[in-house]
């Protein structure tokens, strides 16, 4: 049977790399999520192997924005909503990319999706990282399937 | 030279293509395809001298792709750039034809040394 070797500090270290290598200024360590009251939308990849679980990289409608513009450098005016869909789909890809490597034996990656948060949900979740760029929440889980 | 950046993401194609910049490659002539069906397309009338792939992708990935081109014996320099980078998938890689396969996250300085046996 599989398993995924991946301790938490290791997984930090992995989410820190994708932040450093994409985003700027750099995300910052946060000890919670910010903005509750506004909507979270979560772009997520599922592996299937012998470890069975989602990648999920969530922030706020805003952030979504906020982030299509600085990858694609264009301006928010100027996106479209499946920029943001690309956007933070394809951060979802690269960390569970990086996941999905610690996973021991055959796994494969599915492509991504991106939905409104709560329904990521009916999943326990066995890493998270939470981070804060600019004014935006970030948080990255990994959760296995129950 | 011309080099065909393959991927399902506009996003991605976009780092891909400021990576190539950042890399020291600005006198590239870039062409783009979303998927592996449409890449075997743009290979046909472009004639790229390079092709950067991602490899998980719709329609048709970026493995399958590679062996297309292979079994009608385009020979074209083809590499991978790709979130998934476990060993299995670098020895699929390998045993298809790939030069070289890139993990995402990645930095100009990896991009500079997988491309330069091909674009110098």
């Amino acid at each position: 049977m599989s398993v995924l070797a991946l301790a938490p500090e290791e997984f930090k270290s992995l989410v820190d790399e994708v932040w450093a290598s994409l985003l700027v200024p750099v995300p910052v360590d946060a000890d919670r999520v910010n903005g509750e009251a506004a909507t979270f939308v979560a772009g997520f990849v599922e592996i299937q192997g012998g470890w069975v679980g989602r990648v999920s990289v969530e922030t706020t409608d805003r952030g979504a924005v906020a982030i299509a513009s600085q990858m694609l450098m264009v301006p928010s005016e100027e996106l479209t909503q499946a920029d943001l869909v690309d956007a933070v789909g394809e951060l979802a890809n690269i960390v569970g990319g990086s996941v999905k490597s610690c996973v021991e034996g055959h796994s494969t990656l599915s492509l991504p999706a991106v939905v409104p948060v709560d329904e990521v949900g009916g999943h326990e979740a066995q890493l998270e990282v939470v981070s804060q760029w600019q004014e935006h929440p970030l948080r990255v889980r990994v959760l296995a399937v129950a | 030279m011309k080099v065909l950046i393959v991927d399902d993401s506009r996003v991605m194609r976009q780092i891909v293509t400021r990576t190539l910049r950042q890399a020291g490659y600005t006198e590239l002539d870039l062409v783009e395809a979303s998927n592996g069906l449409e890449a075997y397309d743009v290979v046909q009338k472009e004639s790229p001298d390079l092709v950067l792939c991602d490899w998980n992708m719709p329609e048709m990935n970026g493995y399958d792709l590679l062996k297309s081109l292979r079994g009608r014996g385009h020979e074209v320099p083809f590499g991978f750039v790709t979130s998934e980078s476990t060993h299995e998938m670098r020895d699929k890689a390998t045993s298809a034809g790939a030069l070289f396969l890139v993990a995402k996250p990645f930095t100009p300085e990896d991009f500079k040394e997988a491309l330069s046996p091909v674009l110098g």
